[in-house]
């Protein structure tokens, strides 16, 4: 794998101007920078190299300043959660850095897309962010299904090792670090933190409860960082860019950029790297370039599965944390699934709560037995045997699975596109249950319209 | 340190302690709040989400925000409210959505009328079902004799798991499957091997984990009839309830007493009561009629004269043999019987075979000379580093090794509270724990249930165990005399750095570097506590142990100690038996001086002496006896040989004094009256037919200063009232003879405890009523809880939080001991190493044949040393009466290491034919490493059986290479 720089890459280094899209510049369809030849090449471990440079806070300041934020859907500050790690002579000296590859969740796809074309850039990323928080071993927590992401992330750590970017003494350094891969088993909880951690230790893959929080006390008892790929992805940038650089990257509030996917039925679905902020509006039409032909939107889930329906008229709100929450949506994972009028929306409701009750992983009732409840009732209305009483009893559930009820953030993600579609498509829910069957099966059966 | 805090609860201010989450600060207080996962030993882990309440920042709140209870900490001003619609509708909804699998089969479950799962539905409100889906449904696993599975019935609380896994440290039950489909059972069907899983059937809140020995002679938990009962199959006493219904016990279940017991009893102690129902329990008075070969039955009086008439026969030649397995009353009985016939206090013997029998009684002179007493189970669990030596806790006190894990948690707790986590996060606690442990050491000679939490466990042979000791004694000297008191900081820090340097090979420099080891453990504790125990019957082993924790003692005055003994009332024997009158004095007696009659009380000779012994006995002195009088509830071998035989009362059928080995008089009262002519023992012992029992307790009083709180231990003079043994809702009562006579009879009297055997008097669930009298409830109830959770509403249970006073009503045990703990104690160890304690008695004593220096390497070489290994229930003799416990005893089996293996040439699982002590005996040969070397572990059975003793314990191994094997 190791490609001999061809003379048009080369001068593509350290002199080139900060980048727009850092985390994708390693990606292009030639530049094959899977390989460490490659990646350093085209500038690569350079942000490692300077982080190395510096000491641990200095790192944590760089981070901090930047403003980034979690990738993997809650968008805690990254830099505050390093901080809450306990440092000094009294602490344990073994800490953990974990990278969270277990990407699952409905629509989302860019971890994917980060892990399979720069697994150095994580390698890098996470040797930052071992270096600011003093973790001494690494995991990359990897979804089982991702095959190539798998060899290439195996390759590259095999290639570090050979030329001490990872094991003792990184880079002639004082700063000593060993990574693992470990392929997950297969389990959509596993994405949650902790339980990702039960799952590392070879224990039930169950939510821990919290407080300790890793920081403190994590993987075998030890403090411990789960970050997300993206998250880790944006840190050699910072590093070299600085801080300054990454916060003007943002074109609302939150700084940097993100990637962002569209699904459904979209002209031209897929990721691209973009500013935070970006309206979604802009995403779908110039990016996706727009709704397929004969398909209007009806609405979107704008951060994966978990996340509540938003309506047409959202459409010009920027992606951003905060900017989404306030129209009681979240950012998620910042991959947008695409709803379109000829498709029956309780049907998708009832594909994703399908989806969340077999991924639960049993440890508490609304979730365990609540979901399941809900999925039977989805079912009896998409069947056309639905009752006005089921309605409520949905509404109930909603209320039921509500974050702080239940033990993890799982069954709330759940039910927030099931809430939000009772709210938004009632008049589909009633339809279902006066007709007693589903309007849009009609129209499928009408040979009106037809979906591959 | 937990303090006092207000708080409001639905408008009402009270006061509690900060130290409990709120759930349990609730159910404290008496106020009814749902809840499953929970468990008050267990802790909380908020999986079920059923114990929802709403808390509320300030008084101006008036939206809230729902929180779980259990995982809630107590804070000083909290208003929370139980009663917000938001809260009540949560927890029914939740209910509803955990009962969606469950199959509604109440009238044929077990577990009907004594549910959690039916409390709580009721007391949540769901009364509809609204779930449209189809029920899940799972196969069952065969779990053993013991427990029945019914796993459909399951609603996903994981106590079972957590208990099962998380407190015993078991490994065979486990938790599968995910989402509405996770399945608790084992991996695949098969007997559950923890020795705590009968507690399975109290800790499911519903059906599925139930007690399979109930439900073959199954009656609602409203019909039971049942009595405050004290466990009489080890020494520990933990605090029962007998449950019987028409003159069968139909089951044991826990009494929650915080010092013993707590919530959980072994399974020995829960199944062994099947002996009470058995096809040998003894129903009339049986005498041999010699002339016409025959066996006649008596009437009452018939026997009662005819034991008179061999009484006065004898003219004071009479010996007697007391029994562990009984009261204090029936013992005290039966000595006062050869009183008033011209036979004295010499004549009584212990149950016991001599030597243990003084190690008993030194103990207790120990006790009272150096003013130290036995911890409680609880004080134990609070330690931070045991040393036990000799015993094999598992099998001579399970619950006691069951208190020993939850000390190795400690650490852990420490560590967790060092971040802010209460001890009750229990699944916080665990993540934080992760392998911590807090040191225990094991100095035995093999087959310890405790090996996975052990720090090291030392396998050696007697001699060595001594060595060892000695060694331990030494470098505790060198510790504390060297700077007055060591420091405990340097001290830990030692102890982690040479636990690090594996302690594995035996040789002499590495012993000493063992015994610092532990020394330096044992110094750098907080609370460190030693165990011994009377299975060791080694004189200078016992006294090293006394003199190991005395030196520890005077260090660290929150040490603490226990002595294990072997049966229920053992300590009593030794009290009231003179000294070393054991079985070999019996012997010597019997040898010496034939009596005329011999008096055998619930004892059988043929489970305490050699089979050898026993044959000698049965043919060499039974012949020279006039009569043989046996008083027994069973059939035994010895009772087969007696020339009248009188039938005893069941523990279950008599009320009676035990005192346990952390020398706690506690009172067991009867759960059903004796049925036909059964009586309790000490009533054929006594002068007449009524019998005067507050007399009979005067005697005991008068016996000994240590048993002088027997009166007080016993039913309150002064009380004007009866308790109710049976509930206000039992049925039948009238019927149940119908069959046989339509006749109504009244139900028997009870004239000498504060219970009636009906349901007439002060229902027990009036508990306040019955605390204000000092009396015990007779079962758990509590309004809207009918199950054995109602133990959790006990207010007396959770007001005290440290306080080991009692709880659940009062039992009234009374400690045999002063307040000991808090004495200064006195300095009895010199630093010049040569203690006061040794020297005189290590003389004197004739059995002393342990001694370090006496194996030889050639003997070492050419020999192997016979050691026993006690299986849980075959140790104990009423398991083999109890048709459950027979299928799990474990075969004969002798263990060696792999390197004897290899000198023998021997297989695992093969059968040997092997000549010992010139017997013949069939063992299975397994292997292990935990086999001290040069010696073989034989199961205890067979040792005792063969007459082994430490004396006599060698076997050539040129003898065994010439055993056979069978396929």
């Amino acid at each position: 794998m190791t490609n001999k720089p061809s003379a048009n890459i080369a001068k593509n280094t350290l002199q080139v101007e900060p980048p727009t899209k850092p985390m994708t510049r390693f990606i292009d369809g030639t530049l094959n920078c899977w390989s460490l030849t490659n990646y350093q090449v085209h500038g690569g471990y350079q942000g490692l190299f300077v982080a190395l440079s510096l000491t641990a806070s200095e790192v944590l300041e760089q981070v901090k300043n930047s403003g980034l934020r979690g990738r993997g859907g809650a968008g805690f500050p990254t830099g505050l959660k390093w901080s809450f790690m306990p440092q000094g002579p009294q602490t344990p000296t073994q800490k953990y850095l974990i990278v969270n590859a277990d990407e699952m969740e409905p629509g989302a796809f860019k971890d994917r897309y980060l892990l399979e074309n720069t697994p150095h850039q994580i390698i890098e990323g996470l040797l930052i962010a071992a270096k600011a928080v003093n973790a001494t071993k690494g995991y990359i927590f990897i979804r089982g299904d991702y095959y190539l992401a798998i060899s290439r992330l195996q390759h590259a750590i095999v290639q570090c090792q050979a030329n001490h970017l990872l094991g003792p003494n990184i880079n002639g350094s004082d700063f000593s670090f060993e990574l693992e891969l470990h392929t997950s088993a297969g389990r959509y909880i596993c994405g949650e933190e902790t339980a990702l951690i039960n799952s590392l230790e070879g224990k039930r893959a169950i939510p821990r409860a919290k407080p300790p929080f890793p920081q403190v006390a994590g993987l075998w008892g030890k403090p411990t960082i789960v970050n997300n790929v993206e998250t880790i992805c944006n840190l050699p940038h910072i590093l070299l860019f600085g801080s300054q650089w990454y916060q003007q990257l943002g074109r609302h509030q939150d700084t940097g950029t993100k990637l962002f996917g569209v699904s459904g039925r979209v002209n031209n679905p897929g990721l691209w790297e973009l500013p935070m902020g970006t309206p979604i509006r802009e995403i779908i039409e110039q990016h996706a370039n727009g709704m397929a032909p004969g398909y209007q939107l009806k609405a979107v889930l704008p951060g994966g599965g978990s996340t509540d329906f938003l309506l047409p008229h959202h459409l010009d709100t920027p992606m951003d944390y905060d900017a989404i929450g306030k129209i009681h949506s979240r950012m998620g994972t910042g991959t947008i699934t695409v709803l379109d009028d000829k498709f029956c929306p309780i049907k998708l409701v009832l594909n994703l709560i399908a989806f969340f009750a077999q991924e639960s992983c049993g440890w508490c009732t609304p979730c365990r037995d609540g979901l399941p409840w809900a999925q039977a009732l989805l079912e009896k209305i998409e069947r056309g045997n639905g009752e006005p009483s089921d309605l409520e009893q949905l509404i109930a559930i909603c209320r039921f699975a509500a974050p702080g009820n239940t033990f993890c953030a799982l069954a709330p993600g759940a039910v927030e596109p099931l809430q939000s579609a009772l709210h938004f498509f009632l008049d589909d829910f009633n339809q279902h249950i006066t007709e007693h069957c589903c309007p849009y099966d009609h129209q499928f059966f009408n040979g009106a319209a037809r979906h591959e | 340190m937990s303090k006092l805090v207000t708080i409001t609860i639905d408008g009402c201010d009270y006061q509690v302690s900060d130290d409990k989450n709120l759930l349990e600060t609730c159910l404290g207080l008496g106020l009814d709040l749902s809840y499953f996962c929970w468990h008050p030993a267990l802790g909380s882990v908020g999986s079920c989400r059923q114990c929802a309440v709403m808390l509320y920042q300030d008084a101006s709140d008036t939206r809230g925000r729902l929180n779980m209870a259990c995982t809630t900490p107590v804070t000083d001003r909290m208003i929370v409210s139980l009663d917000a619609e938001q809260a009540s509708e949560f927890r029914a909804t939740n209910i509803e959505a955990l009962m969606t699998n469950h199959p509604h089969d109440c009238p044929v479950c077990e577990e009907g009328g004594d549910c959690h799962l039916q409390d709580m539905t009721l007391m949540s409100g769901h009364v509809t079902r609204r779930y449209p889906g189809e029920k899940r449904t799972h196969h069952n696993q065969f779990l053993g004799p013991l427990i029945n599975h019914e796993m459909n019935r399951c609603i996903g609380c994981y106590r079972c798991v957590r208990f099962y896994r998380d407190y015993c440290d078991g490994d065979d039950l486990n938790v599968f499957g995910s989402k509405n489909q996770i399945y608790f059972g084992r991996a695949q069907p098969g007997v559950l091997t923890s020795h705590f899983s009968g507690n399975l059937a109290e800790v499911c809140p519903t059906g599925v984990f139930t007690d399979k020995t109930f439900s073959e002679h199954y009656c609602r938990k409203w019909d039971l009839q049942s009595s405050p009962s004290i466990c009489e199959h080890c020494a520990v006493g933990c605090h029962t309830y007998t449950g019987s219904y028409h003159h069968k016990v139909r089951k044991i279940s826990n009494r929650f007493n915080r010092e013993t017991n707590g919530d959980f009893l072994c399974d020995k102690g829960r199944f062994s009561y099947q002996y009470a129902n058995s096809e040998q329990r003894l129903t009339v008075p049986l005498m041999r009629n010699q002339l016409l070969q025959q066996t006649d039955v008596l009437s009452d009086q018939q026997a009662t004269e005819t034991f008179k008439r061999y009484l006065n026969l004898a003219q004071g030649n009479i010996v007697a043999l007391g029994s562990s397995r009984t009261s204090i009353e029936n013992n005290s009985a039966l000595i006062r019987l050869l009183q008033r016939n011209g036979a004295t206090d010499g004549d009584f013997f212990a149950d016991s075979p001599d030597l243990p029998l003084k190690l008993s009684q030194q103990q207790l002179t120990y006790y009272q000379q150096h003013d130290f007493s036995p911890c409680s189970l609880f004080e134990l669990e609070a330690a931070d580093c045991a040393l036990v030596i000799g015993e094999d806790l598992s099998t001579s006190a399970p619950r006691l090794a069951l208190s020993l894990r939850q000390m190795t948690r400690n650490a852990g707790k420490l560590k967790a509270q060092a971040m802010a986590i209460a001890p009750w996060q229990d699944q916080a606690l665990r993540n934080i724990t992760q392998q911590l442990k807090s040191p225990l050491f094991i100095i035995s000679h093999g087959g310890s249930a405790l090996d996975d939490i052990a720090q090291v466990h030392h396998y050696l042979p007697l001699a060595q165990q001594l060595t060892l000791l000695q060694q331990i004694k030494q470098q505790l000297l060198l510790l504390t005399s060297d700077n007055g008191a060591a420091e405990p900081d340097s001290a830990r820090a030692n102890i982690t750095n040479s636990i690090n340097n594996k302690l594995s090979s035996n040789n002499e420099a590495d012993k000493t570097s063992q015994a610092q080891v532990i020394a330096t453990a044992l110094l750098a504790a907080q609370c460190p506590v030693i165990i011994g125990g009377n299975n060791v019957s080694s004189w200078p082993i016992h006294q090293l142990l006394n003199e190991i924790y005395l030196i520890v003692a005077t260090h660290n005055h929150h040490s603490l100690f226990h002595y294990v003994l072997p049966q229920a009332n053992s300590m009593a024997l030794a009290i009231l038996a003179n000294e070393a009158q054991g079985l070999d004095a019996l012997l010597q007696r019997l040898r010496s001086r034939p009596p005329q009659l011999l008096i055998i009380l619930e004892a059988d000779l043929q489970w305490l002496y050699s089979q050898q012994q026993f044959n000698n006995i049965v043919e060499q002195y039974f012949e020279s006896i006039s009569h043989i009088v046996v008083i027994d509830h069973l059939i035994t071998a010895t009772a087969e040989l007696a020339d009248l035989i009188l039938p005893g009362a069941a523990t279950s059928e008599q009320q009676g004094c035990w005192l346990n080995s952390q020398g706690k008089l506690q009172l067991s009262t009867a759960s059903l009256a004796p049925n036909k002519q059964r009586r309790p023992s000490w009533l054929w012992c006594s002068n007449n037919h009524s019998g005067d029992y507050l007399e009979l307790l005067q005697w005991c009083r008068d016996k000994s200063p240590l048993l002088s709180s027997i009166v007080d231990c016993q039913h309150q003079q002064d009380c004007q009232f009866k308790v109710a043994r049976q509930s206000f809702r039992a049925s039948g009562r009238t019927a149940i003879n119908a069959g046989i006579d339509v006749k109504e009879y009244p139900p028997p009297v009870d004239l000498w405890s504060n219970y009636q055997f009906s349901m007439e008097g002060v229902a027990s669930f009036r508990q306040q009523h019955c605390d204000d009298h000092g009396i015990c409830t007779t079962y758990l109830w509590q309004p809207k809880w009918n199950s054995n959770q109602a133990s959790n509403k006990d207010t007396a249970r959770c007001s005290s939080g440290n306080n080991s006073s009692d709880s659940n009503g009062s039992n009234r045990s009374c400690s045999i001991f002063t307040s000991a703990s808090l004495a200064p104690l006195t300095p009895l160890v010199k630093t010049d190493s040569s203690p006061s304690i040794t020297a005189k008695d290590h003389d004197k004593d004739p059995t002393n044949t342990v001694n370090p220096t006496e194996n030889t390497d050639s003997t070492q070489r050419n020999n192997l040393t016979i050691l026993p290994l006690a299986a849980f229930y075959n140790s104990n003799e009423l398991s083999f009466y109890c048709p459950s416990l027979v299928s799990l005893m474990s075969d004969t089996v002798i263990i060696i290491t792999t390197q004897t293996a290899k000198l023998l040439d021997w297989q695992v699982g093969k059968l040997y034919q092997v000549l010992l002590n010139t017997q013949q005996v069939s063992a299975q040969c397994q292997i292990s490493e935990h086999c001290p070397p040069h010696s073989l572990l034989l199961s205890a059975t067979a040792y005792r059986l063969l007459g082994l003793s430490p004396d006599n314990c060698l076997v050539s191994i040129a003898q065994l290479q010439g055993a056979t094997h069978e396929q």
